[in-house]
């Protein structure tokens, strides 16, 4: 019922983008990646329940250079939707989610919510029925969509 | 205040005649039009704000980075607390919300300027007394003059900066890192501020990475922390005066009541010295300071000063443009004393006359009009005569002796003496 509620009636339609962690070559000392060089696997649409956190104004260095960013994108996604699409989201990967009609904005995972063993994601204290996953955001510099 | 535009700056040009005082007088001529390029004679000023823009493209210039191919940029401009001047300064790297793209490097400027500790200019002299820096000739229309133009010790101050770099990868920090220590493997690196080199030091680097936390956005941030050790020259403190802003004469009268001969036991040396060339030497000694120069010859030929001869004044030495020809007799007269003042025996003073007579053809004697005390030269047509062989003379009177008919009509005569 709730999966119908969120895809159907909700519809709250997300972007995975999945790192390719055997094509995308690191650097032998520090395992970092060159500008532009992620692979990534075939972007794929998926459904989620989202709480973006209110944007806090920021400075770099003692008050200078100021930057606002959107704050924290918490997303609950169901198991059973990820399986049935045959994927997984993992740390590291990144997120697009359509701000307005013209603008997506992209987050990182930070915490791919993996873990549920609590009481909170399991289904009347079955077995766990969803994630929650917890994104950043980033720049373009960084990532702006393939 | 405004200054005369410069033609032809050259403090150096008459520095003097020691050695050392010519050394590299190329190059200081080329750092000192560098410090006054905006056109007068004074150096340019140079201020707080002289002094930041020379940090900010001694960072362009030198402390580059490239990333994957392209550099990180710079943000040019001095970031001060000015909210829409900070945003308007970063807009060029900004993304879609207004955010500056990392990666990219800053330059801040403490904003608490320290007095100085460059050693070239201690704080050492109090008041702001200002000193010479140089005379410039002037021309009033009617009248030369010069002008001495004064400038107080510059204000040694010590500027603190701190310039970050803001990045992602751990290469870019090393990049970065790498480029730095370089230009500050001598501990210190100069920037250039109007002319001016001004040194600045590498006091410290430190990380304030907020990488601690694991849910928010992680990035690299490192300070680089420099003192520029730089110094402030304000125009407006310099001075333009007159050489001689006022004379003052003084007259003193003696009564003669109370007047009491005094006897000054000189006694006036003039002297002639007769030396053989041998062909090739040009310079000619008389072994003592030749205060006062009459006359050179060779072979009795009047040599013309400045263009047959040099002499440069207190020296000993007259140098011949043409080495004489061997066994020729230079001849030279002059005055040995210690001042230009000639005396006689009893502190007289004695003035040294030059005059020019023209032969008519006829009549061998001159009246030079003043009673002659000593005789120092007398020529005929450049020759210059022997006394009582050439010439006689008694009082005022001067007579040529011509025995060969040698002289004609518009001859020219020299005679040269002391009254």
């Amino acid at each position: 019922m709730g999966m119908e509620y969120l895809h159907g009636d909700l519809n709250m339609t997300l972007v995975l983008y999945r790192v390719d962690r055997t094509k995308t070559s690191i650097d032998d000392v520090y395992g970092e990646v060159g500008r532009d060089e992620i692979k990534y696997l075939p972007p794929i649409e998926f459904n989620g329940l989202i709480k973006v956190v209110e944007a806090e104004n920021k400075a770099y260095k003692t008050g200078l250079l100021r930057f606002l960013e959107p704050g924290n994108m918490i997303l609950s996604v169901y198991i059973k939707h990820l399986d049935d699409l045959k994927v997984d989201i993992r740390f590291g990967d990144y997120i697009g989610y359509p701000d307005s009609e013209k603008r997506v904005r992209y987050y990182t995972v930070v915490n791919d919510g993996k873990v549920t063993a609590d009481s909170k994601h399991h289904h009347f204290g079955y077995k766990p029925s969803y994630r929650t996953i917890i994104c950043v955001p980033t720049q373009e510099n960084e990532f702006k969509g393939i | 205040m405004t200054y005369p535009r410069k033609n032809n700056i050259s403090v150096y040009r008459d520095a003097g005649t020691e050695p050392s005082s010519k050394e590299n007088l190329a190059r200081r001529q080329e750092l000192l039009e560098r410090i006054t390029k905006s056109d007068t004679y004074m150096p340019d000023s140079v201020l707080h704000d002289d002094l930041d823009m020379g940090m900010l493209e001694f960072v362009k210039s030198n402390l580059k980075v490239i990333s994957d191919g392209v550099q990180i940029p710079i943000i040019p401009k001095i970031l001060t607390i000015q909210r829409w001047s900070e945003i308007s300064s970063n807009w060029a790297f900004a993304d879609e919300d207004g955010n500056i793209k990392v990666p990219f490097i800053a330059v801040i400027r403490k904003p608490d300027v320290q007095p100085g500790t460059n050693p070239v200019i201690q704080k050492t002299i109090p008041d702001r007394r200002t000193f010479f820096y140089a005379s410039v000739a002037t021309w009033n229309g009617t009248q030369m003059g010069a002008d001495i133009y004064k400038m107080p010790q510059p204000v040694a101050i010590d500027i603190g900066f701190e310039v970050i770099i803001v990045c992602h990868k751990f290469r870019d920090l090393n990049r970065f890192n790498k480029v730095v220590l370089q230009k500050f493997s001598s501990i210190q690196a100069y920037t250039t501020v109007k002319g001016h080199y001004i040194p600045i030091v590498l006091d410290r680097v430190s990380d304030n990475s907020p990488i601690e936390t694991l849910e928010n956005r992680r990035f690299y941030l490192q300070t680089y922390e420099f003192t520029m050790l730089g110094f402030l020259i304000d125009s407006d403190e310099f001075e333009v005066k007159p050489a001689i802003s006022r004379l003052l004469l003084l007259n003193e009268f003696m009564a003669i009541k109370n007047f009491q001969k005094k006897f000054i036991n000189t006694s006036i040396d003039i002297k002639t010295v007769v030396i053989s060339a041998d062909g090739t030497q040009t310079v000619f000694s008389v072994g003592e300071k030749i205060t006062q120069l009459f006359l050179v010859s060779v072979n009795g030929l009047v040599q013309r000063p400045n263009i047959d001869y040099f002499w440069l004044g207190q020296t000993s030495r007259v140098t011949l443009v043409n080495a004489p020809t061997s066994g020729s007799k230079i001849m030279i007269s002059y005055y040995a004393g210690r001042s230009n003042v000639f005396q006689d025996a009893y502190g007289n003073l004695l003035f040294f006359e030059n005059k020019n007579f023209t032969y008519n053809g006829s009549d061998l004697t001159f009246d030079v009009g003043d009673i002659i005390v000593s005789m120092i030269y007398v020529t005929a047509n450049g020759l210059v005569q022997e006394e009582d062989i050439g010439y006689t003379f008694s009082g005022s009177i001067v007579t040529l002796i011509d025995s060969q008919h040698q002289l004609i009509y518009d001859d020219s005569i020299i005679i040269a003496y002391l009254r």
